[in-house]
Order: structure tokens, then sequence, then C-alpha cells
């Protein structure tokens, strides 16, 4: 099977080190055993065929890498074990599962793994779900990981499965293929095109208005957004029960989205405040990615990852101000079904291209650099990526103070995952916590997602160390925002 | 009873033609009250361990009667999967008519035995969320036990969630009791998913 653009988007947007892979934390209320583990996980691959699969790159770059059998395959590759000293508090475990998180897999082998991590005299192990954007085509991280779960304490027991790997296919057959993909590819297209529908042309529209505001509304270049993203992590979680922000939605209107979106773009905006960023008249705008579910006249094929981008003032505001504004933001977006949009609007748009005969490395360096830059675009990053370290510094602090201080594209993104209100139980070990860790790229160097497990919802903030320090007054603006809105809908105490 | 204007609307692309995931195309239309005798037999042809776990018994001609009297009423919506003259399926969304869940609707997805795998439950699973995210309801439902995984992971794939899990709930035909697991999709609540599918 073939890797999607946007599969194979995420192999092109990596840099040395820094990784596109996401990861889930599950705190086990107990110590498992490294044997029984691969004994359960590996009872579970049948129903996850990929991750007993690796990527085989086309010759001459002709088109995307395809999935093939990785006749190699040994669980205990995938999975280990790692104990840190007696007196590691859960934070500190949680702080080195997040590092070991970020850490690339080796693409040679198929491309997800787990960690459990503990403390020598503490009961508690947080399982680490690593697995590469690449594989998660169109899935999210919690989909794929259901599979190893169960609700009951006891664990289901899988049918037995005799797996043998299908051979490799050569050099001469990934070449072939890839010119026949190439051509089904483009009559596709060349079919989708031809029975454009008047229906089609008005989101198409809507696409490229949606799109235009990239340019034409600039946004604040956020501290978090001046400089390449690198390697260390900081991470941090707020939780609050599920319930408070039901009543919330409840007492102040909106969805639930609505409200966690508030308290992040709020919170943003006073961390901006905080730095004094000259934020008057600027905007924020937030990466929310979104499932879209496909459909042509043969019925449901499947979902496919977009995306919407709500915009909101990037200064200060009263909290109820700021719900207001993102809910007809969000109103709006939905009304004019962006998300939709964009999805057809990068269905018909030619596939990402490959450069035949150049390698990986080199395809991987030109593209890594530019879709999401584009999108992100901020002039001081795009001479640090292309011209040598003087010049760029040169040139940079010689743009006027305004052009170097705009950006097209996005600030940071905001993911949900939405898990079990009831719970869960790994290899019988109950899941006390989920927490999640997106992934950062490019000048994106903050990144939330907000997931909800065994009726908590929690902010799960990842940043990186360098161009945020100090995700500690995030935090605080995060709990802030999210006390005052409980005040406001009189639903606290204080 | 009428149909709201957006069910309407929803439910007028039927009858349609898919394709199931080995290339045999069934239709799906809304069920209707000539569809009775189809669904007996429908019944008829799942085997014991289906029956067990059947909310309403449809293999009993009364209760077929009653399904379609709901679905005339417009408490029921319900979608039938047609092979030639043969139901091989359906997907139905039932709105509570008690007062305190009348904004919940409760969805039931079955497969004949020999189409599962095919692709048409998730099909059907598909078209009747589409259809029940329009009824004004603020929750839907899909009920299962725990060892129902395909099923879970086609409501998974939709956005429904486990939201509990009851002990010892329900009984099959045998006598012998069943955890009950409830899956649950909040219209409003966290969500990472679009409302209405893209129609290429």
């Amino acid at each position: 099977m073939r890797l999607t653009d946007q599969a194979a988007a995420s192999l092109f947007l990596e840099k040395t080190g820094v990784a596109m892979q996401v990861s889930a934390l599950s705190i086990l209320a107990t110590n498992p055993d490294l044997d029984a583990i691969l004994k359960h996980v590996g009872s579970r691959l049948s129903s996850l065929p990929h991750y007993r699969k690796r990527l085989a790159f086309v010759p001459f770059n002709l088109a995307h890498p395809v999935w093939v059998d990785h006749e190699e395959f040994d669980i205990a590759e995938h999975i280990t074990k790692v104990e840190l000293p007696g007196d590691t508090s859960v934070d500190d475990l949680i702080s080195h599962a997040v590092d070991i998180g970020t850490k690339p897999l080796d693409r040679t082998k198929p491309l997800w793994a787990m960690h459990l991590v503990s403390a020598k005299d503490r009961d508690q192990t947080i399982l680490v779900h690593v697995v590469h954007l690449a594989a998660l085509d169109n899935v999210t991280l919690g989909e794929d990981a259901h599979v190893f779960f169960d609700l009951l304490r006891e664990p289901r027991v899988a049918p037995p499965e005799d797996w043998t790997p299908e051979a490799a296919p050569s050099e001469m057959d990934l070449a072939s293929e890839a010119v026949k993909d190439n051509t089904a590819a483009f009559a596709e297209q060349s079919r989708r095109l031809g029975s454009f529908s008047e229906h089609g042309s008005e989101m198409i529209r809507r696409a490229t208005e949606s799109v235009t505001r990239f340019l034409t509304e600039p946004i604040c270049i956020a501290p978090w957004n001046q400089g390449l993203v690198g390697q260390a992590r900081e991470f941090r979680r707020i939780s609050v029960p599920y319930l408070n922000v039901r009543k919330l939605r409840r007492k102040l209107g909106g969805t639930d989205n609505d409200i966690v979106l508030t308290v992040l773009v709020e919170a943003a905006a006073r961390y901006l405040a905080n730095k004094s960023v000259n934020a008057a008249g600027r905007h924020l705008r937030v990466f929310c990615p979104v499932k879209v579910r496909r459909e042509d006249t043969s019925g449901i094929r499947g979902s496919r990852m977009s995306g919407v981008f709500p915009v909101a003032d990037a200064e200060p505001r009263a909290v109820l101000d700021r719900l207001t504004e993102i809910r007809w933001e969000n109103e709006s977006i939905k009304q004019n079904r962006e998300a939709q949009a964009l999805q057809l609007l990068s269905e018909l748009a030619p596939p990402l291209p490959t450069i035949p005969g150049v390698d990986d490395a080199t395809a991987s360096r030109f593209f890594g650099q530019t879709p999401l830059n584009w999108l992100t675009f901020n002039p001081i990053n795009f001479f640090q990526q292309f011209m040598p370290g003087n010049l760029a510094t040169s040139i940079s602090s010689s743009l006027p103070p305004a052009f170097s201080q705009m950006m097209a594209g996005f600030n940071f993104s905001a993911v949900t995952a939405n898990g079990a209100q009831t719970s869960l139980f790994f290899a019988g070990h109950e899941v006390k916590e989920q927490l999640f860790v997106p992934a950062l790229a490019g000048n994106l160097g903050f990144a939330v997602a907000i997931s909800t497990y065994a009726q908590t919802l929690t902010f799960n903030l990842v940043a990186d160390r360098v161009l945020m320090p100090d995700i500690d007054m995030m935090q605080s603006s995060v709990e802030a925002v999210t006390q005052e809105l409980m005040q406001a809908a009189e639903l606290s105490d204080n | 009873m009428a149909l709201p204007e957006n069910v309407a609307n929803a439910v007028s692309e039927f009858p349609l033609e898919v394709t199931l995931d080995d290339g045999e195309t069934v239709e799906i239309r809304v069920a209707e009250k000539k569809a009775a005798e189809a669904i007996l037999k429908f019944a008829t042809n799942l085997d014991e361990q289906d029956l067990l776990f059947l909310r309403v018994d449809i293999t009993e001609p009364k209760v077929v009667e009653n399904w379609l009297k709901n679905v005339k009423k417009g408490e029921t919506l319900s979608l039938l999967a047609w092979r030639g003259e043969d139901v091989v399926g359906y997907g139905t969304v039932d709105r509570n008519s008690a007062r305190w869940t009348h904004r919940v609707g409760e969805i039931r997805v079955n497969v004949a035995p020999e189409l599962r795998g095919q692709g048409l439950g998730r099909q059907l699973t598909g078209k009747i969320f589409d259809i029940a995210r329009r009824l004004d309801l603020k929750k839907l439902t899909a009920n299962m036990t725990p060892d129902q995984i395909g099923a879970q992971a086609a409501f998974t794939r939709l956005g429904f969630r486990p939201e509990a899990l009851l002990a010892d709930y329900i009984e099959d035909r045998s006598g012998e009791t069943h955890d009950l697991v409830i899956m649950s999709y909040d219209i409003d609540g966290l969500n990472g998913q679009i409302d209405s599918p893209l129609k290429l």
C-alpha cells in the first residue's frame, strides 16, 4: 500500500532529530511484566497490519514509499522497559516518558514503539505508545491504540494468528508499481475534475477564500514561532473534571470545543501580553485537525484528516467576550464548511510531487522546509533555512520591524483526543490517566492536545524547550482562564 | 408524521446503491411497511448467537409490525440494505418517547452473516449516523457487549466512546447474563470530527 500525500508529507516534514510522531501516555496503576506485555501486544497485532510493515522507498523517488511486510519483524525490538531510580516522582516519570516518545523511530522498521517507564519503588508505570504520523494515515492514535485496551480487567483472548510475511518487492517491482500508480492517480484526478459539480465549484470558492485569509490576515509572531523546533520538549498537563466543562457549556452556551478553544486562545493571548509582545490589532490563528468523512458515488469510503483554522484577537480579553468571539468564529467555519472545502481542494490538487532522481534525504530537505513553513511563513525562518547563518541573520535583521513581526499561517495546533469515559485496562492493568503528546514541527514550537478519559478533561501542553522555556507561564494562564470561566458561570466558590 | 426538512433531505438520497469491499452492490432504502416479510426472512437467517443479543425479537411478526409502525410515526428511522428481493442488513435510530430521554437516540445495526466483513455494517452505520445527527438529538448511543470488537471499532471511527460498562445487565435467550457497553456520541461534546460528509 502506497503512502498518501498526507502521510508522505509527514516524512518530508522531518528534519534531523525532530520526528513527526505522536505519543500517548497511559499511567498504569501497577507494574506490568515485560514478557506479558510482549505477548499481549503481539496477540492484538492482527488488527493493525501496518504494525508489521516497514517503508519501502521507490528507486529514483518516482512515487511515495509503500508499506511492505517487515520480514525480520521482532516485537521485542518495539517494546522496551525503562526503570528509573526509586525516588523518581510521577511528574519526572512523565517528563522522561515524553522525552522517550520524541526520539525518532527507526525508519527501516515498522514505525511504532512502546516503552514501559517505571521507577524502582513506585507502583505506577507509564506506557508510552509512539507512532509516526506516516503510519497514522487518516486515523488518530486513539483509534489505533484502542485495540490494545479492554473494558474489563480480564483481557479478551484474541484468536490465534499465523502471520507469515510476504517477500519484499524488488527494486524493479517498486519502480514499475510506482509508474502504474502514478498513471492511475492521474486518471482519477482527471475524472474528478471532469465530473466537477456546481456544488463542488462553490466549495472550492470557499476553500480559496479560506486559504486567502492566511495571506490577507497575517498573524502575530509569537515567541514560540520565532525559530525552528529542536529536539528538547517541555510538557505540562492541566486536568479538570469533564463535568465542569459540560456545566460551562450548559450555562454559557456553545460546545465543548468552543469552551476549550476559548481557554487556549485567551491563555495564549495572556502569555503574549506577559512577554510584552505587541499584539495590538493582530491575531492568533489555531490549527485544529479534524476528520472529514468523504463519500463518493459508491458510498462512504473512509475519513481524511483535514483542518479548521479559527482566528481570534491576539490581545487579552474578558473571558466571556472571548467565548463569544470563539463561538462566532467556530459557527462561521462550520456554516462555510471550511474543513470539507479544504479537503476537497486537497483531493483535487495535484499529488505532492516527488523529485525523480533525487534521493530521499535531499527531497526531504527541500520539501521538509516548504509545505508547512509556507503555511506558517515567517521571514526570519525562511532566511535561516536556506542561507548560511551569518547571511541569514544579516538579512533578517535588516527587515523592517513590521515585516518581521507578521506571518501567514497559524500559531499553534490544538488537537482533540476523546477517550473512554469509563476505565480501561491494558493487559489487566488499570489505566489511571491518559495523556497525549502532539508533534511539533517547523516553527510551531507549541501545541496542545485536549484529551478526555474517565470523566476528566486534560489540556496536554507541549513546547519546544528553547522556543518556550517558560511553559509554566502558559500553564498558569490556562488554569486562570478556566477558573475565570467557572466564576463567570457562577460554578465556582471563589 | 412528516419528517423535519433536514431529515427529509438526508433521506432523499435513498434508494442508494453502494459497493461492498468485494465489489458486490447492494441497495440501501428507507424502511417501508411492505418490507415486513423480507425483514422476517432476514431474521430467520440469523444464527442463534446473533439472536441472543437482539434488542427486540424480530423473528416475531408482531414485533416487526410494531417496528414499521414506529417508522411510519417517525419515532424510528430505519434503513434497509437489499440484495435483490432480500434484506441483508439494517441500520436504525430509535428516539425514546420518554420526556427525560427524548433527546437521546439509540443506533442499532445488523448485517446478514454472509455479508459481514465486506463493509456493509460500516456503510449502514455511517448512513444512519448522518441521519441521526439531523434529528435534533443531543446524544446518540449504541449498545453492545464487550466482545463485539468490530462494532466498537466502527462506532469509535465515528467518534463514539465507551461511556459506561454495566455488569450482568443483559440476559440472552438462554438465560445467561452478559455485560453491556454503552457507547455514546455527544453532539455538542469535545469533537475532532466534522458534521456532514464531503461528497465527491
